[in-house]
């Protein structure tokens, strides 16, 4: 296990036990790294060490993980005692310390990384929530078929009311029968009605596929492409024949069944 | 008159084979994607009825230049005469 001690400028100084070195040879690198940890031991002020509590605890937590058995050995748990226990372990041979390089570049890169990767999938995720909340129907909207029903009950209750009111001849001029033929546009007995919900069971409901028609962009893409084909034509006939008019009457063609594709 | 079946005509250039088919069809059998592009129109009375050899040039121009723009080959050997550009200033 390895424990940092030391954060200085570009280069970090960790505690290690031996068996986290590499078992026989030592590379220049690690020599080097060595060399630089035993400079920062041979130069340490205890008390100074002992005076920094994030520094002993990370002494401490290193003594716990890798030889916890010289907590045993320690007189009392003081600051002081433990930076001189870590002391004793690094003369003794059975701590090293070790110069590393600040662990910036490949972290910091991949951290970058796991940042864009988040932020492009948040924005993913956001564009799915906008396109799922932009097909729920946030007012009823009259389909055609309850249309369709709506003027059979208006048709209805227009062929009650005029059955009732010629069954009340002594009635016939009070009765007012321009209300009825208003009943289509007013409150009707289907007035309220339960909301149009989705269901998947509803005949020849795809119904994402049919709410994304005309807006897709695959297409958007072919309507496209078939306008692009269409102004080649125009072009051409433009270039060929002497009449403005042919070209642009070309063109508004073109252009009116490219609408007509997009749904416009 | 009509009295035959209304058909069209239709080339294709290859640019595999390096040839120019054309193809001699009956309309209803294309209607659907005629239906859906664009047509370029020339009335024939504009020319008085005469349908000479500078309106072949020019037809069979257009019909060259349409196969070009899908081809660059065809493009580039391309040796026809056309008029100014269609959306420019007005010759006279």
């Amino acid at each position: 296990m390895r424990v940092e001690l030391f954060n200085y400028g570009r280069y970090r100084y960790m505690l290690c036990g031996p068996s986290d070195l590499s078992p026989r040879e030592r590379y220049e690198t690690e020599l080097d790294a060595l060399a630089a940890g035993a400079k920062l031991f041979a130069d340490r002020n205890e008390r100074h060490w002992a005076s920094q509590p994030e520094v002993v605890a990370r002494i401490r937590t290193f003594i716990k993980e890798s030889i916890p058995w010289h907590l045993s050995g320690m007189w009392e748990d003081n600051p002081r005692e433990v930076v001189t226990c870590l002391c004793r372990c690094v003369l003794d041979g059975s701590v090293v310390i070790l110069r590393a390089e600040r662990a910036s570049s490949y972290a910091a890169r991949s951290k970058a990384h796991r940042d864009d990767l988040k932020a492009y999938n948040q924005a993913i995720d956001e564009r799915i929530a906008r396109a799922a909340s932009a097909l729920k129907p946030f007012r009823h909207v009259e389909t055609i078929a309850e249309a369709g029903a709506r003027n059979c009950a208006a048709r209805a209750a227009s062929a009650l009311l005029t059955s009732v009111a010629s069954a009340m001849p002594a009635r016939n001029d009070a009765f007012d029968l321009g209300e009825v033929t208003d009943a289509g546009s007013r409150a009707t007995p289907l007035g309220d009605a339960a909301p149009f919900e989705y269901s998947p069971s509803e005949p020849g409901g795809d119904l994402l596929s049919i709410a994304a028609r005309g807006v897709s962009e695959s297409h958007e893409a072919e309507c496209f492409a078939k306008y692009e084909i269409d102004m080649d034509l125009c072009s051409a006939g433009g270039a060929m024949f002497q009449s403005p008019a042919y070209y642009m009457a070309c063109k508004a063609r073109a252009f009116a069944n490219y609408q007509q594709c997009r749904g416009y | 008159m009509q009295s035959k079946r209304q058909t069209c005509s239709v080339s294709v250039y290859n640019e595999e084979t390096n040839t120019i088919s054309t193809y001699h069809v009956p309309v209803d059998a294309i209607a659907g994607a005629l239906a859906e592009h664009a047509s370029f129109d020339v009335p024939l009375d504009d020319f008085h009825n005469r349908v000479d050899d500078d309106f072949a040039r020019r037809l069979g121009g257009m019909v060259l230049l349409t196969l070009a723009s899908r081809s660059q080959f065809l493009k580039d050997h391309l040796s026809i005469t056309t008029e100014r550009d269609p959306e420019g200033p007005p010759s006279d």
